[in-house]
């Protein structure tokens, strides 16, 4: 199958530290891919480097098969690479509704001027971006929150919340950063409905994970990072019963145990 | 020595502890371990009284911890070292040592004779005793670290991953420590860790966290045999 | 019904700026009135910066200042229409805007900020020392009244029909924009710049475009005041006049028409107000916007929603 983004060789150091180190993946089109790893292994390194909000010291990304060089965040955005983030970033004075319209791409987008002059135009846009942030708030179930204020929302709201809105930018990969952490059991089944039904309508999805249950259950492929570096790659099965992951997760023994 | 029951934790609206239960008995080594997220950061931070539990006790030879402040936690022999080595980089490692002794009131003489005690089980450290703390490996400002933690008198001696970021070679060297600290002072020490095989094989009993639940508990030496473990860190 | 609720209040208002001149016979209080007019404008243009995207600038003083030179020095040196005088102010508000917003704006951090401080500088300096064309620390006298129809505006109730006329219409702009993606976007850059990147939106552009129709509001704003008054001086296009339009919006609520409206009126006014207080009057001032801003942090617009929210608990509670 035909990959939608693949990374070539990225590295990345922070000062001493090697954060990524000759760093190849290839996620295919319309699978979902978990990246996993021990703390600190370079997880969120590498979503950023994807995102462009930091540039890599060497190496490559190409998405739909086009290099992203040097392109910003906003731009690699606008191509189709849409994410959330870890610590949910949403815009909290505004509505839910707000939320959604605010990042919607629409075929109608006009400028300040005709925003202020033309009354015809502006209401044509805003109704074009209302309908298509009501639909995606259908879409994950969150309709009936729409004129919410965003800073009231309960947790697990605000993170589907925060999916929907990456949504509504069209993205043709969507790139989760732990989007599990922190809800409950309940919540936990809902996101992964959501993320099936993502999966089922064709956009590839891409995220960092460190629920076990949650990457095991609705994986394609699962890359294994340890200290900056690959270390494994596979299906869930076969990352379970690879030693070297193992090691990662569990550690070794202690050597000089009876000596 | 160290009882807690039925705790529960909260971060804003999400709950870091499920109804934890644990018991830690005099001279022993009990890890907690789990994979990330797990709970354990917020375990050990909520019995140093940096979080307050929504509900649940703590009880340290039967007298409750809930409501106290750090430097109080600290004053009855509760010894905390965090993960991330925060050692003072500025300082010599001797001021390092020092420091820990800080709300201890010693005199010079005392000062002295635990310090060598401490630099006895750290040669290392004796070796390197003017330099500043920035200036040592990764692996001696852990032991720095540990030997800052011992100059408070501790009580009960709780370590927050010791090995992340060593290489394996140290790591065994830190616990080698860890287990000699245990032999010399007969204090129960907490050990937190993600290298589960390590804390297995070094503990007497261990407790597995698992997204703030307490998922299994036992002696370690049947705990690191079991599947268990593996299914906690890597699902199944 | 909400929507027909803000309609009538609107109206209500705007009656009441209408009538309001029929009350005053102190020629004083007649300039003061008209003065206020132009800070709100003032107030709505500095609203798109720092009231909507959320970003300090301290320019303001020295942009109201260029558009009053501008037309100022039109007129009086070459003899041009005020009225053509007013519109090449709103000219030099957006280059202003655009040369001072372009390389800034683009940057993260506080480059903006610290660029309008040092533009406040360079431009006070320059309006002083350049005193072939500005006649420095004398300022510009004799800038001729606007007129309309014949009917010169002066410092006149007409000037204050006038004014309202335009502040009207800067109001009808501000709400065009504040309820477009325009507002809602500078309101998202304002509460979380690094997701709005990631909505594949270009902030730049818009914190840019926010700046220059502030910048031309405000320049516009200074060239009614250049008419109003006849003269000009470098030494009230300082620091402290830039302060005193921040006040307005911290005081009235960020990024919110009626909040520039009430700080605009507030700020004006109640120095005047304070002034039996002799030279105290300032430091009385101060202490009072302090005290209200301890307990309505989010400014007289918001004391609607507060009544509103407290009602609500209370109704909730039987």
């Amino acid at each position: 199958m035909e990959d939608i983004l693949r990374v070539e060789n990225l590295s990345k150091q922070f000062g001493g530290l090697k954060a990524v180190d000759q760093f190849s993946m290839n996620v295919q089109r319309n699978a979902i891919h978990a990246l996993i790893g021990p703390n600190g292994a370079g997880k969120t390194t590498i979503t950023n480097l994807i995102c462009g909000e930091i540039q890599q010291d060497s190496g490559e990304i190409l998405f739909q098969g086009e290099s992203l060089g040097t392109l910003k965040v906003f731009e690699r955005a606008r191509k189709g690479i849409g994410r959330t983030y870890q610590n949910i970033r949403l815009f909290d004075t505004l509505t839910v509704l707000e939320n959604m319209t605010v990042a919607a791409k629409v075929e109608h987008s006009y400028g300040m001027l005709r925003t202020i002059f033309s009354y015809k135009s502006s209401q044509m846009e805003k109704k074009e971006r209302r309908d298509k942030a009501m639909d995606i708030l259908k879409y994950i179930g969150l309709e009936h929150l729409a004129n919410e204020h965003v800073r009231g929302l309960p947790y697990g709201n605000r993170k589907i919340l925060e999916i929907g809105r990456a949504l509504v930018t069209e993205p043709s990969l969507l790139l989760l950063d732990e989007p599990a952490a922190g809800l409950n059991p309940s919540e936990r089944r809902r996101l992964m409905d959501i993320i099936y039904k993502i999966h089922e309508d064709q956009i590839s999805v891409f995220m960092i994970e460190h629920n076990m249950d949650v990457i095991m259950t609705i994986s394609d492929r699962i890359t294994v990072l340890n200290f900056g570096k690959k270390i494994a790659e596979g299906t869930p099965k076969e990352i379970q019963n690879n030693e070297e992951v193992i090691t990662a997760y569990l550690g070794n023994r202690f050597k000089k145990q009876g000596a | 020595m160290l009882e807690i029951k039925g705790l529960n934790v909260f971060y804003g609206e999400v709950q870091a502890l499920h109804d934890v239960d644990m018991f830690v008995g005099q001279d022993e080594i009990v890890s907690i371990i789990g994979a990330n997220g797990a709970g354990k950061s917020s375990l050990m931070k909520t019995i140093m009284g940096e979080n307050r539990p929504k509900s649940g006790e703590i009880l340290l030879h039967g007298e409750s911890l809930v409501g106290k402040h750090t430097h109080n936690i600290v004053k009855e022999g509760v010894i905390y070292i965090p993960e991330g080595r925060k050692i003072f980089y500025e300082l010599s490692v001797k001021e390092n040592i020092e420091m820990g002794a800080y709300s201890r009131k010693l005199t010079p003489k005392q000062l002295q004779e635990e310090m060598d005690y401490v630099l006895d089980i750290f040669p290392r450290l004796r070796e390197r005793i003017n330099q500043a703390g920035g200036t040592l490996s990764g692996g001696e400002q852990q032991m720095l670290a540990i030997a800052r933690g011992l100059m408070g008198n501790p009580k009960l001696l709780m370590m927050d991953e010791p090995s992340l970021g060593l290489a394996p070679i140290i790591v065994d060297e830190v616990f080698d420590v860890i287990r000699t600290i245990r032999e010399q002072k007969h204090i129960p020490i907490i050990l937190v860790e993600q290298n589960a095989y390590m804390a297995l094989s070094i503990s007497q009993r261990t407790y597995v966290l698992e997204l703030g639940y307490v998922t299994a508990s036992g002696k370690s030496m049947d705990l690191i045999e079991s599947e268990e473990i593996k299914k906690s860190y890597l699902g199944g | 019904m909400k929507k027909n609720t803000r309609l009538i209040t609107m109206l209500i208002c705007l009656a009441a700026a209408l009538l309001l001149p029929l009350g005053i016979s102190s020629h004083y209080n007649q300039v003061l009135l008209n003065q206020t007019v132009v800070y709100i404008i003032v107030a709505l243009g500095l609203n798109f910066t720092m009231g909507l995207s959320g970003s300090f600038d301290f320019s303001t003083a020295a942009i109201f200042g260029l558009g009053s030179y501008t037309t100022g020095l039109l007129t009086t040196k070459l003899g041009i229409n005020p009225w053509i005088g007013v519109v090449a102010a709103i000219g030099m508000g957006a280059v202003v805007g655009l040369v001072l917003g372009f390389p800034s704006l683009r940057l993260r951090g506080i480059y903006f900020v610290l660029a309008t401080l040092g533009f406040l500088e360079i431009v006070r300096q320059l309006l002083s020392n350049m005193t072939w064309l500005t006649g420095g620390t004398n300022g510009v006298a004799n800038i001729p009244a606007l007129e309309i129809f014949g009917f010169s505006l002066g410092e006149s109730r007409n000037f204050y029909y006038v004014a309202l006329l335009f502040l009207v219409i800067g109001i009808a702009i501000s709400y065009r924009i504040i309820y477009s993606k325009w507002g809602r976007t500078l309101i998202a850059i304002k509460d979380n710049e690094i997701a709005v990147d990631g909505c594949g939106i270009d902030k730049a552009s818009f914190k840019i475009k926010a700046y220059i129709i502030g910048s031309c509001f405000t320049a516009f704003a200074g060239s009614l005041n250049a008419h109003l008054f006849q003269f000009i001086h470098p030494a009230d296009f300082t620091f402290d006049f830039t302060v005193r339009f921040i006040m307005m919006l911290m005081l009235g609520g960020l990024g919110t028409i009626p909040g520039c409206v009430i700080g605009g009126i507030v700020v004006t006014i109640l120095p005047e107000m304070l002034k039996f207080l002799g030279e105290y009057y300032w430091l009385a001032f101060s202490a009072l916007m302090l005290v209200m801003m301890m307990f309505i942090p989010y400014g007289f617009a918001s004391i609607p929603d507060v009544i509103r929210k407290k009602v609500k608990r209370a109704g909730g509670k039987d």
